[in-house]
């Protein structure tokens, strides 16, 4: 017996557990069939046919047609609907990205009906806009409707309520709204200008971004330079004389008051916030010459960022804050350069004309717009962050000081093409350019934010 | 107590492992052939063509959203008057509502094909060329970094299947066509097959010229290696019956900017016969848009 247990204990193991009938059955079943569901499944995902494909591979680049009617006033109303609807023809139209089609409508569309889209459609228009409104006191109410006539459907419906007064924000937020709607980018239609005046007390104003709503932003009889907005939009910052000396300033918008941000001797000017809106990056000469610094936005000194024997100004901020791009004479003629803001060495970016100045970073990171002399007059152009595709966007007149809108389309800039100088705007082709400003005005800076 | 087994029919022993290897080798080459049987069984064809019913960009049911109009801070030197009424309405009248829902210009249908059936690879349409009638599928479109690349690898594939297709119908003409005499009918049929080829290809190039001259994309957003399929539903007098997003180039705007050319190009011409049976053949007909033709 002993002998027996001790020996079945020895058997190998192998004989033990496998019966003739359950190795054909057991083994090979089970791994067989968890190996064929896996098959399965994987040639259920790569079946050995599909669809047919036609390939569709050049689009036009055509602009879109799109058709703003006028909008339809629900009883007595002191505006005008095709008034309305110009503020946001207008708005598209400067993008460059739109062909508006004057077409009228062949019915009246009200509120509530939706529009015959077999009509539009054969007029060839792509996109359609309708808005009706009514005014009750001094309340305004204002609804708009944006319709994809190729899809027949409604793409976007808003409705706004407030004051008369607000109907140009109105519309240009409805604006703002289709642009995202429509290119996936919003629009900056609901943004400000501002501006130095060209007369003999050189004051700051800011307009809206096509002209409108024209304000006076300080009354301190001296002369003011290069404003920038914070990117929070709640204050301002610009070189003024204000003590004899040009030292940079903040002004807050709410209060209005004004507070000296750096007032070392010498020059403190064009002060430009990083894209956070934790530092300033400005030109300062109390060391010798103009250096370029970054400063905090109380006003203390971070560090020296550039060395050397040239004249270092106007810094411009990459949108990621890693890089500034400023204007130095190292090489005798000024030419645009940059360096990264950790530090290191600073690269010479134009080579294309003997005077390139005044650069200003695009917010979609690819393209510096700058003015370069060319022909003993400036001109606005563009070139790429590695120094290729130099492009020269104006030809009329004198152009400078361009500065981009913040979603990176369009570019204002001052130009004396029709004698006066003022501040124009255009997209970032340069393909239109339209004046803006109502008075003479320099050194454009566009605000980050919508109001 | 102590189980005696015959060692050859131990699991370790030779003929076991044998028996075992061609038993899965058996089981293995079944599953394989069951399952590339299963897909081509047409599920859901209707009027020639498989329905294909994906995920449609929500973009299209439009209800009018909240608009915030913050309150102008006050004091603010940029400020006019305040909004009185920040609150921004948003209801819409009953009536509207009905005629958005109504607007949505691909309704979902019941019958959606399952996730495997979706994740089908593509044959591409060389419209220009005559097509070979079967085994024409080309490898999976696969999101490569590259699309140039894979689309002439592609392209150099077609090429050699549609060389060793122009000696395989000759061949195979004469088992196709059996009322004709073996010496006639190998030329009649090879001439009969290339003149609906012509058709077929005639029309499918209509199609891509249609659309593409209807496709408009904004300049300053192309990313050039973008590329979104669509996948169609034409009925066989050439109308436009449904056309849905089969793989998003990521970019709404980019799909509906497709979608858009598609039913500006509607109607198309009436299908050839063997265009239906092409599609119906292939389960489906899609488009690939990329603007990679801009370079």
């Amino acid at each position: 017996m002993n002998n027996d247990n001790i020996l079945s204990d020895l058997v190998p193991i192998r004989s033990i557990h496998y019966k003739p009938h359950l190795c054909l059955l057991h083994f090979p079943f089970l791994t067989q069939i968890l190996f064929g569901f896996l098959l399965f499944l994987v040639l259920g995902a790569f079946p050995c046919e599909g669809k047919l494909v036609i390939d569709v591979e050049n689009p036009n680049l055509a602009k879109m047609p799109i058709s703003i009617q006028d909008f339809v006033a629900d009883g007595a109303s002191p505006l005008n609907g095709s008034d309305l609807a110009a503020i946001l023809k207008n708005d598209l139209y400067v993008t460059g990205l739109f062909q508006i089609v004057e077409v009228h409508a062949p019915v009246t569309p009200n509120s509530t009906s939706e529009p015959d889209f077999e009509v539009w459609s054969r007029q060839g228009i792509q996109a359609l806009i309708l808005g009706n409104f009514h005014v009750r006191g001094d309340e305004l109410v204002l609804e708009a409707r944006l319709y994809d006539v190729p899809l027949r459907k409604l793409e976007l419906g808003k409705r706004f309520t407030g004051q008369i007064g607000d109907h140009r924000r109105m519309i240009h937020r409805f604006g703002d709204l289709v642009m995202e709607r429509l290119t996936s980018v919003p629009g900056c239609f609901s943004t400000r200008i501002a501006f130095v005046g060209d007369s003999q007390s050189r004051e700051v104003y800011s307009m809206d971004f096509d002209g409108y709503g024209l304000k006076q932003m300080t009354r301190n009889g001296t002369i003011n330079l290069s404003p920038e907005w914070s990117p929070d939009g709640r204050s301002i910052i610009f070189t003024s004389y204000l003590n004899k000396n040009p030292d940079l300033w903040l002004m807050d918008l709410t209060t209005q008051r004004l507070f000296p941000l750096s007032t070392r001797t010498g020059i403190n000017a064009s002060g430009r916030y990083s894209p956070d809106g934790s530092l300033i990056g400005l030109s300062m000469s109390f060391e010798g010459i103009p250096k370029i610094y970054i400063i905090s936005t109380q006003g203390q000194i971070i560090k020296r960022l550039t060395a050397g024997r040239g004249n270092d100004i106007s810094p411009t901020w990459s949108p990621d804050g890693s890089t500034i791009a400023y204007v130095s004479d190292q090489a005798g003629s000024p030419q645009i350069y940059t360096v990264p803001v950790s530090g290191g060495q600073s690269r010479r970016l134009t080579f294309q004309s003997n005077y390139n100045t005044d650069p200003d970073w695009s917010p979609r990171g690819d393209l510096l717009a700058f003015s370069a002399r060319i022909d003993g007059r400036f001109q606005v152009c563009t070139i790429r962050t590695d120094g290729t595709d130099f492009r020269v966007l104006t030809d009329k007149g004198s152009n400078q000081d361009p500065a981009w809108s913040p979603d990176g389309r369009m570019m204002a800039f001052s130009s004396n093409r029709d004698g006066k100088t003022l501040i124009y705007i255009m997209d970032a082709k340069g393909q239109i350019q339209v004046p803006v400003s109502s008075l003479t005005g320099k050194g454009p800076a566009w605000s980050r934010t919508s109001q | 107590m102590t189980i005696s087994l015959p060692r050859s029919l131990d699991a370790s022993s030779p003929s076991m492992l044998i028996l075992s290897v061609s038993l899965h080798g058996f089981l293995i080459l079944a599953i394989v052939l069951a399952s590339s049987l299963l897909p081509s069984r047409p599920k859901s064809i209707e009027d020639g063509v498989s329905h294909v019913k994906l995920v449609e960009p929500k973009e299209g049911a439009v209800v009018l959203e909240k608009v915030q109009l913050g309150p102008v801070k006050t004091g603010d030197l940029e400020s006019e008057e305040p909004y009185t009424n920040s609150d921004v309405q948003n209801e819409v009248s009953d009536t509207q509502r009905d005629t958005l829902e109504l607007k949505v210009a691909n309704s979902h249908s019941t019958d959606v094909i399952p996730f495997q059936k979706r994740k089908k690879p593509l044959e591409r349409v060389d419209a220009l060329k005559p097509l070979p009638k079967k085994n024409q599928e080309v490898e999976a479109v696969k999101k490569k970094p590259d699309p140039q690349e894979f689309l002439e690898k592609r392209l150099a594939s077609i090429r050699k299947e549609v060389e060793s297709r122009k000696t395989d119908t000759s061949s195979s003409a004469p088992s196709r066509d059996p009322a004709t005499s073996p010496a006639l009918g190998n030329h009649g049929s090879k001439h009969g097959a290339q003149s609906t080829s012509e058709d077929s290809a005639r029309w499918f190039d209509g199609v891509r010229t249609r659309i593409n001259s209807n496709w408009s994309v904004f300049r300053d957003t192309i990313k050039l290696e973008r590329f979104t399929i669509i996948g169609v539903k034409i009925a066989e007098d050439g109308r436009l019956v449904d056309a849905s997003v089969d793989e998003s180039s990521g970019d709404p705007v980019f799909d509906r900017s497709a979608i858009r050319a598609i039913f500006q190009a509607s109607p198309f011409p009436p299908m050839p016969p063997e265009v239906s049976e092409k599609i119906r053949k292939a389960g489906g007909l899609a488009l690939r848009f990329t603007p990679s033709g801009l370079q």
